[in-house]
């Protein structure tokens, strides 16, 4: 007689949402990809210390649970935004404060695949790999860079393969711009010493940067027919989570005024945030950073405008 | 392709610059910044594909120098991507006058792409038509971006 095999229980999730059919809905649209859903009208999960992976169906809150919400500035558990409705000023204060996670609702809930990668590496703190984010099967181009010169002839090849993939042209001008920002970024902000300070941050971005050999960034791209994917992963791992969540905060209330918004700071990744689908960060710090780009390339440039921005923060615990 | 001008001084009238490709940090304005000083200047900017981040920092500082200048500038047919720059960013468009802007269509029935132009003086989101034929296949191009957000900057 063969053994009995068991399969092991999902973990399921805690979905928060005070409108019992609107609620219902989405945790059965959950539950079909991540197993056990328990549905809660109050905010009180995200302050149990052992609850599971929380997520919030936002545009279902009431505005006193979402002020509650926005003063909450830590909490114990991992917390997942949904939400179907773009409400940039809500998102941008959420972000100035804790949110990492927030994922576009569709039709049927959000993106299976987003899902599944998010509640993976937020279980399992397996956070690395484009991989995650398309199809089974889609073949990455990577490409090492060393210095900062090499830039425009990567991205001379990255406009070359959207081009031959057919890729509007106003889409492709975008992977082409986040791809400038990812190495731009990796080369001129990313490098710290061993004292902290940053030796190229302040260069001017036409003066070239030339790394150690092992020190090379990775530029990583590729579609799977719907998405396309761009990454850039670093050896530093030296992005400070605080500045990115202002940069988001930022990025979510819109309009950018250089005068006002710090001379400029953070203008990179709010150039970023505008130009994507989904915009994800993985931080292992002092070790790797990697940023990930994914623009829908399935329909023409005003589908990608009229849907919403996913964003995704991940940062391994250091053991320091 | 970074940004690269092509220039033209009529006997008369503004003198014009056509810009193409992108900008980015290395983008050299000199030339035409001079040709503010020395008279009226007209900037065309259909072909501006791409523009990045530390290029709206050298484009904004770019539209200062202009704007000191004693002479007027305007744009002229402002490329989508530099449509986006001037509802995202403030002061994007310095104190010029911006005439033109490029409508982008796209069809969906043979991925062809096509522009037509719209004059800004008295227009409105109303007149933005969203559809065309399209000219490579005769089926339909639609207007390619959310059409009551893409004249945003003018009502600023």
């Amino acid at each position: 007689m063969p053994p009995a095999l068991n399969a092991p229980p999902p973990e399921g999730l805690v979905l928060i949402c005070p409108d019992e059919v609107a609620g219902g809905r989405l945790a059965r649209a959950l539950q079909r990809t991540v197993g056990p859903v328990s549905l809660s009208s109050s905010l009180a999960p995200l302050s149990h210390a052992d609850a599971p992976v929380v997520a919030v169906y936002y545009d279902r809150l009431s505005p006193e649970q979402r002020d509650a919400l926005g003063r909450m500035n830590s909490t114990s558990t991992p917390l997942l935004l949904l939400s179907r409705e773009h409400q940039p000023d809500a998102f941008a204060e959420l972000f100035d404060s804790r949110a990492d996670n927030l994922l576009v609702l569709q039709e049927n809930g959000p993106d299976a695949g987003d899902l599944l990668a998010t509640l993976c590496k937020l279980r399992r703190g397996e956070i690395f790999g484009m991989e995650k984010y398309l199809r089974w099967g889609v073949e990455l181009h990577p490409m090492a860079l060393r210095s900062s010169e090499q830039r425009p002839a990567a991205l001379e090849t990255l406009n070359t393969y959207a081009a031959s993939l057919g890729v509007p042209s106003r889409l492709a001008g975008l992977i082409g711009t986040v791809a400038d920002e990812f190495m731009t970024n990796a080369f001129y902000n990313a490098p710290v010493r061993a004292d902290r300070s940053r030796p190229y941050n302040r260069r001017h971005r036409t003066e070239t940067v030339t790394l150690e050999s092992d020190q090379q960034i990775e530029l990583r791209y590729g579609s799977d027919g719907v998405r396309f994917g761009v990454s850039v992963t670093d050896p530093f791992g030296s992005l400070e989570p605080a500045r990115i969540h202002q940069a988001l905060a930022r990025g979510f209330r819109g309009v950018y005024n250089l005068d006002t918004d710090d001379g400029g700071a953070g203008l990179g990744l709010y150039h970023v945030l505008n130009s994507l689908s989904h915009f994800v960060i993985n931080i292992d710090p002092g070790n790797r950073t990697e940023m990930i780009g994914l623009i829908d390339i399935s329909g023409a440039f005003r589908r990608f405008a009229a849907a919403g921005r996913s964003f995704n923060l991940f940062v391994l615990e250091t053991t320091e | 392709m970074s940004l690269t001008w092509s220039i033209q001084t009529p006997e008369s009238g503004p003198a014009i610059a056509r810009a193409s490709g992108r900008v980015t940090e290395g983008v050299n304005f000199a030339e035409v910044i001079a040709l503010a000083e020395a008279g009226p200047l007209a900037l065309h900017l259909t072909e501006v594909s791409q523009i990045s981040s530390t290029g709206v920092r050298e484009w904004i500082l770019f539209m200062r120098a202009l704007s000191e200048k004693p002479h007027p500038v305007e744009l002229l047919e402002v490329s989508p991507t530099l449509v986006r720059q001037l509802n995202m960013i403030a002061n994007f468009g310095g104190a010029a006058t911006i005439r033109s802007v490029v409508l982008p269509y796209y069809c969906d029935a043979c991925g062809n792409e096509q522009i037509q132009i719209l004059e800004l003086e008295g227009a409105s989101s109303a007149d933005i038509a969203a559809e065309q034929p399209c000219e490579a296949c005769g089926e339909t191009a639609e207007f390619d971006d959310i059409a009551q957000n893409y004249l945003s900057f003018a009502s600023r």
